[in-house]
């Protein structure tokens, strides 16, 4: 803080008087206070009056100034001096008026009552901290907003009106005049500048005019003027040369003169060496002898400016005239000095040496100017012009020197010229890289910098190398590092001239996507795949993409290192593509394609299918590259700057290679805990840094991932330990990467362990004995991810989790308790609601069984897939088809309810816990017990949560009761409960899905939406399964058992091992599961398995329509289904059906129907059969044997 | 005349002012402590004298005086004085009755007295835990004190206050609307040690400067023409707000301040050794 100081010297009014007199007389003259005081005191008194005088500035107002007429003087002065009150003839204390004699003298305030000043305050103003701290910052605002207008007003000069003066405004360099003297004088006084121990001060008085330009160089090199004294003389010079134009100038005036010295000063000096140099080397081509060169060429190039004076000081001063190098040395040192003080311009400078450069060829003028070279080279460094020209001029030099051995100088020392010459062009290279991009001035010499590019044999081999050409291996070492600036500028360069390239110019990522969504509909792979990989080219795009993935994951992937920026990117990128929801590329779709299928998730298996191909693609090149190269290094995957920036990626060409190797016999190795392949390194790097909320939806990734899987390209047993491995779960370090681990968190929440038995089997990566192995492995390892945040952070978990809502919150308890019966419970709801489906879809014993996977104790389930399938059974047995309705379902229902009270989405944290470890056993109780009892029965706290589900359950079975009543066509019961009912084949109009779901349906439906897709995919893949082996065990059954064909003599006993059979509605039932775990790949497998069966069915209708033996023939028939539902169920996938199957399936299928139609069925018959269809898909969409 | 006569001299280094005596140290008086018994007694001042009815400027002189007695003066090296040997409860009454015969509207000692006793006796005017005896004295006390009390002044009983440049410079400035608002916050700058520091027109300007904030007028173009320096104003105007911040106003006006830590520390100094 600034202090206060006062200027007064001495006392005042009732002052103890410090020097009193000497300040009184000071203080006499007039106030400038008062302007009626001041006419006033003008008009009246021939007697002075005392009177105060104060020499501070007045607070406000104008300085005094002559011209000013009284008016204005009153209008400019309102604030006199500051606290500063003479006495006036009318001021109120001096008058006395009757009022003051009577009372004494009483001050008035205006504008306050005399009573109140006393009371006032503004402590209620600030009685709130926070409005205070807002004044505060009004405050600084508002003085900022004054400094700021000051300072422009004061720019301007408008402040006081005239210019500043006094403390505000430096004062103007005052410099000593020069003076006319005859020549002895200036000759003393140079002698005298010349030695140290005159003081400038003296010599300052008579500073003798008539030094200029030449004279002036020569008088002081002849004296050899000490620089300090020198540069002294010159500014004294100079400033008399161009003076400021008056005193009070601006500060822009004053920069102008500054400029216009500078100007001159560095003029004269390039034309003072200019004629150095002519007296170098006249005209007549005689030239200066040089003499100690061997000493003076060393000095030019690295010491020159150390070398102290007087051993540069060749000749006495006062003797003849000083050599030329003398002088020359004396100007290179004195240009050093003025630019590094900033009294030179270096543009003059630098371009007088470059002309001199490229005009004089000769090597001695290339030494002298050399050193010049090195005072500039910061400020040629600036400027693209100047370093291109001088790396032109350089390289032309080393290989003139290189290359010209006839010249005269010998080898060492031409070998220092290059070594310095290099070490310029290697300063300009380090300072400025940027520069060098733009230049084409590559390759450069091999001495400057390594080739990186051709030379690796070079670079392997150091040892030998640096014997040779390098001192040390520091040297060396320098050298390298400048080759690897010069490949990051080429990287640059190429980059830069992809970036301006207008075919590749932003428009890789659109004309991609343009492709991909073309080939979406026309199903063209290949076109998708070409285009992808080769197209999307955005250098700018990838480095940012890269970037995004968090580091150390990034370090820990083994693969990642190996392949290009743009592959990963055109990872991403279909990855994006795939999982984006928000657009749709059915809408820019031509006018004339139309699908009736609704939106779905083709996207993804398009993708999918392309990451496959990428998959064999890779597998295909890395054994061609096997066989190949069996020795040495070759990186098709990395380009060409990839591998050479890093020693580590030879490393990981090699890692890659035995990787490969092992590829194959993967199947049987521990291996499978690593990553398959650089694939997934970029899959799990995609993972990392996609943003769920932001493209799209969780579920297309979930989806998508799902997919990745099952086809073998995405490991989520490698995946976790990645995760493990690189340590990025742990960190939490800040936001970022708090996101990141919630983003691999959520998605592993998604990925339960017992889950993955059914579609790491149909992937088929490994062989199945290992596949629990993995399984249980991946589950242990899941969970230490998943705890360790619990750990953690429980708090965060439950607010966090919004993806499951209450399946996230069960599994959460799950694993929080680790407790063995609740991940048995969880697995037992997969269970059971495959028991539950199957019993619902009638499927004869064997296959009731659900494919648990061998590592889980399945004993409850079998228990209870056993007591439900009996009792259905007996019932079904006893009970006549209407009148067995009622009670069949009655005890479904109950059984139902038992089993499905779990999945009651209603559950708090707590009731979830209920269910879970009361588990199966409640079930009996459940079935003891009537509804109604128990309602009374329950009175308080956890019996509520049992009425609760209790009611549940009557509410479910009243709706069933209901809806039988009803018998609306939404219940469509009336024909799967009894087996002795079948749907006939005639044309039913085809139901939609949704509209079938009712009662049990209904509730499995309820069931499976509360699992997470995960575990609906494992359903329905056991599901397709056991369908399959279902229509195959048949297929084979009615060939033995071909003579039974009367419904009503069906005896129990066979039913269950061969006769099953899929009508319509357990077929839309099915179609709905599938739809519902987004399984659409199985979708289309069971239409496409359903397909010759339909057919050949018709066909045989058909026939038996002619041969009227119709009855007999369709009893034997899996399938009893329309062909018509079975191809509007077909129709829903249609995307799906033409992106991969296109040209070979939907054209079939037209052809199948027209032929269907007008040909006959007779010749469709032989020709749909599965083995046509299996020889006639692709390879990704085989049927799985 | 402010820097003509001693005033400007005697203006101190902030870091002068709020310094603890030797002999109150030995006490432990905290620097807060010390800080707190004098914004204590200049409210106790302006209490008493809005018994004996006096003008505001015999307040604001009275609080000056007590602030000096307390204060170095640097120009002389003065030894300061301490509370311990200067009771600060007999020195405000002191100072307000030499105040009132120096800014002649003397008030009688026996009034003085009188009016203390009735404060103390009326604890609603006298929040301070009322009937404490250790703030009664009597007259002899007041002129005995009083000459201590010029001594430790060392006779210089001059004093500027800021109200006289803040009546003119809000008349320059054409807002004698803010005359109150801005009355008032010079009012408040006496319960700091500001009179101490700056000399009185910088104190009247960071006043006018924050009423202008507080009524929201732009006096930008006014400012920016004074030949003052503005960070000073600025930081006086901070100071001012940030004792606010410390005391916190109530809305009525009244100033808080924990009254048991005040009477804890006069008691540290009255006690005998």
């Amino acid at each position: 803080m600034q202090r206060y100081t006062g200027t007064g010297g001495g006392s005042g009014v009732g002052s103890n008087g410090i020097g009193g007199a000497s300040s009184r007389d000071n203080t006499r003259i007039e106030s400038s206070y008062s302007a009626s005081s001041f006419s006033n005191s003008r008009r009246q008194s021939q007697l002075a009056p005392y009177k105060l005088k104060c020499d501070r500035e007045s607070l406000n107002g104008r300085s005094y100034s002559t011209h000013v007429t009284s008016l204005h003087f009153i209008m400019l002065f309102r604030l006199g001096p500051p606290d500063f009150y003479p006495q006036t003839t009318n001021c109120p204390e001096e008058t006395l008026t009757r009022e003051y004699l009577q009372s004494g003298y009483k001050e008035t305030v205006e504008g306050i009552e005399e009573a109140r000043e006393i009371a006032l305050s503004q402590g209620f103003s600030f009685s709130k901290p926070e409005s205070i701290l807002k004044l505060k910052e009004q405050l600084r605002k508002r003085l900022r907003a004054i400094n700021e207008s000051r300072s422009q007003k004061r720019k301007a000069g408008q402040v006081y009106g005239v210019p500043l003066s006094g403390q505000l405004l430096t004062k103007s360099g005052v410099f000593p005049e020069q003076k006319p003297c005859n020549e002895d004088g200036r000759r003393k006084w140079i002698e005298a500048l010349s030695q140290p121990h005159k003081q400038l001060h003296s010599l300052s008085d008579h500073v003798p005019h008539g030094y200029r330009r030449k004279a002036l160089f020569e008088v002081l090199i002849r004296h050899n003027v000490p620089f300090l004294r020198a540069s002294w003389f010159i500014k004294v010079n100079y400033l008399n040369q161009v003076r400021p134009s008056s005193i009070n100038v601006s500060s822009a005036a004053l920069d102008k003169a500054h400029i216009a010295r500078s100007d001159l000063w560095s003029k004269d000096v390039v034309e003072y060496m200019l004629q150095l140099l002519d007296e170098f080397f006249p005209k007549d081509g005689s030239n200066v002898p040089f003499p100690n060169k061997n000493q003076s060429s060393q000095n030019y190039i690295g010491v020159h400016y150390e070398t102290s004076q007087k051993v540069d000081s060749c000749s006495t001063p006062d003797a003849d005239e000083p050599s030329l190098h003398f002088k020359w040395q004396y100007m290179c040192r004195l240009v050093l000095w003025h630019l590094a003080e900033g009294l030179m311009h270096p543009a003059p400078i630098i371009e007088f040496i470059l002309n001199q450069l490229q005009e004089k060829e000769s090597l001695e003028a290339f030494e002298l100017l050399l050193p010049f070279i090195f005072d500039v080279i910061d400020s040629v460094a600036l400027s693209q012009t100047y370093v291109r020209t001088v790396v032109d001029l350089l390289a032309q030099k080393i290989h003139d020197l290189s290359s010209n051995f006839s010249s005269s100088i010998n080898t060492s020392e031409k070998l220092s010229f290059i070594d310095s010459i290099v070490e310029i062009v290697r300063y300009l290279m380090v300072s400025v890289p940027d520069t060098f991009v733009a230049l084409d001035c590559f390759p450069l010499p091999a001495c400057v910098v390594p080739d990186l590019h051709c030379k690796n044999a070079y670079l392997k081999s150091p040892d030998s190398l640096y014997n040779k050409q390098f001192d040390t291996r520091d040297a060396y070492l320098r050298y390298l590092s400048c080759g690897y600036i010069i490949s990051s500028v080429h990287k640059r360069a190429s980059n830069l001239s992809k970036i301006v390239n207008p075919s590749l110019q932003a428009h890789g990522a659109a004309k991609v996507l343009q492709v991909l969504d073309r080939a979406l509909i026309t199903g063209n792979i290949m076109i998708a795949y070409t285009s992808l990989f080769e197209d999307l080219l955005d250098t700018v795009v990838e480095e940012r993409w890269i970037a995004e993935i968090s580091p150390p994951l990034r370090s820990s992937l083994k693969w990642i290192g190996t392949i290009t920026w743009s592959f990963i990117c055109s990872v991403f990128f279909l990855c994006e593509w795939a999982t984006c929801n928000y657009r749709d590329c059915r809408t820019s779709m031509p006018r004339h394609v139309k699908f009736s299928g609704r939106k779905d998730f083709s996207q993804i298996y398009f993708a999918v299918s392309i990451l496959k191909l990428k998959m064999e693609d890779l597998l295909n090149s890395n054994q061609c590259r096997e066989r190949k190269f069996s020795v040495g290094l070759c990186g098709k995957n990395s380009s060409e700057q990839d591998t050479l920036l890093g020693g580590t990626v030879v490393e990981n060409v090699c890692v890659a290679r035995n990787n490969s190797k092992a590829l194959p016999d993967r199947k049987n190795k521990k291996g499978i805990f690593e990553s398959p392949g650089p694939l997934h390194d970029i899959l799990v790097c995609w993972l990392d840094q996609h943003e769920i909320g932001k493209a799209g939806s969780f579920k297309d990734v979930e989806l998508f991932l799902l997919e990745l899987i099952r086809n073998g390209i995405f490991y989520p047993h490698a995946y976790v330990r990645q995760l493990i491995v690189s340590g990025i779960m742990d960190k939490d370090d800040n936001l970022l990467d708090l996101e990141r681990q919630q983003r691999h968190r959520r998605i592993l929440q998604q990925l339960p362990g017992y889950c993955l038995f059914n579609i790491l089997e149909e992937a088929r990566i490994v062989n199945i004995p290992f596949l629990s192995e993995i399984s249980h492995a991946y589950s242990n390892e899941r969970r230490l991810v998943l705890q360790g945040r619990l750990c953690s952070k429980s708090n965060e978990l439950t607010i966090r989790d919004d993806v499951g809502s209450t399946f996230s919150l069960q599994n959460d308890t799950d694993y929080s308790t680790g407790a063995p019966e609740s991940h048995h419970a969880k697995i037992d709801r997969v269970t059971q609601l495959k028991i539950l489906i199957s019993n619902f879809l009638r499927f004869p014993l064997p296959y009731t069984m659900p494919m648990v996977s061998p590592d889980e104790s399945n004993g409850i389930s079998k228990r209870i897939s056993g007591s439900l399938e009996s009792k259905v059974d007996t019932a079904e047995e006893k009970i006549g088809c209407d009148e067995c309705r009622k009670e069949k379902r009655q005890k479904l229902t109950d059984d139902r309810t038992s089993i499905l009270q779990g999945f009651s989405s209603h559950h708090s944290d707590d009731e979830g816990n209920w269910w879970v470890k009361k588990g199966p056993k409640s079930q009996e109780s459940f079935k003891v017990e009537h509804p109604p009892k128990l309602i009374k029965n329950t009175s308080r706290g956890r019996q509520k949560i049992v009425r609760k589900t209790q009611s549940l359950a009557q509410l479910a079975s009243t709706r069933i009761e209901s809806s039988q009543g009803a018998s609306t066509s939404h219940v469509c019961d009336n024909k799967i409960g009894c087996p002795h009912h079948h749907s006939g084949p005639d044309a039913e109009a085809p139901k939609d899905a949704s509209r079938i779901i009712s009662g049990i349906q209904s509730d499995i439906c309820k069931a499976l939406k509360q699992l997470r897709l995960l575990e609906r995919r494992s359903i329905s893949i056991w599901l397709l399964k056991s369908i399959r082996q279902l229509i195959e065990e048949n297929e084979k059954a009615p060939s033995k058992v071909s003579n039974c064909s009367d419904v009503f003599s069906v005896s129990p006993d066979d039913r269950g091992s061969s006769r099953w059979k899929l009508g319509e509605d357990e077929f839309l039932f099915i179609i709905y599961i599938f739809d519902i775990s987004c399984d659409l790949v199985s979708a289309v497998r069971f239409l496409i398995l359903l397909l010759p069966k339909v057919i050949s069915r018709s066909s045989t209708v058909m026939h038996g329509a002619r041969n009227s033996m119709l009855p007999k023939n369709r009893e034997g028939q899996v399938c009893q289904i329309g062909e018509t539902i079975l191809f509007s169920s077909l129709q829903r996938y249609s995307l799906l059906c033409i992106t991969w199957l296109l040209n070979i399936l939907q054209t079939f299928l037209c052809l199948l129907l027209i032929q269907f139609v007008f040909v006959g069925s007779t010749y469709l018959s032989c020709v749909v059969n599965r083995a046509s269809f299996q020889t006639c898909l692709p390879p990704l969409f085989a049927f799985s044997p | 005349m402010f820097h003509l006569c001693c005033g400007s001299k005697q203006l101190l280094d902030p870091d002068k002012v709020d310094v603890v005596h030797r002999l109150d140290k030995e006490k432990c008086l905290t620097l807060e402590e010390f800080r707190l018994i004098k914004i204590h007694m200049s409210i106790h001042i302006w209490r008493l004298a809005l018994h004996v009815k006096v003008r505001q400027r015999v307040i604001a002189t009275a609080i000056t005086y007590f602030r000096r007695v307390y204060t170095s003066l640097s120009y002389r090296n003065l030894v300061r004085k301490s509370m311990s040997e200067y009771d600060p409860r007999l020195v405000a009454p002191t100072c307000l009755y030499l105040a009132s015969k120096v800014e002649e509207s003397t008030v009688q000692a026996r009034l003085l007295v009188f009016y203390i006793k009735k404060m103390c006796n009326y604890s609603s005017l006298f929040p301070i835990s009322s009937s404490d005896e250790k703030y009664r004295f009597e007259i002899k006390d007041i002129l005995e004190m009083e000459m201590k009390v010029l001594e430790a002044l060392d006779y210089y009983l001059v004093v500027f206050h800021p109200y006289r440049p803040l009546l003119q410079l809000l008349q320059d400035a054409n807002i004698t609307d803010l005359t109150q608002v801005a009355w008032g916050l010079v009012n408040d700058t006496y319960k700091m040690d500001l009179i101490l520091i700056h000399p009185p027109h910088m104190i009247a300007l960071a006043c006018i400067y924050i009423a202008c904030v507080l009524k929201d007028k732009d006096l930008t173009s006014w400012f920016e023409e004074l030949r003052a320096d503005m960070n000073i104003v600025k930081n006086i105007a901070m100071e001012i707000l940030e004792f606010f911040e410390y005391c916190r106003p109530d809305p009525k006006n009244n100033i808080l301040l924990p009254e048991d830590r005040i009477n804890a520390a006069l008691n540290k100094v009255a006690a005998k050794p």
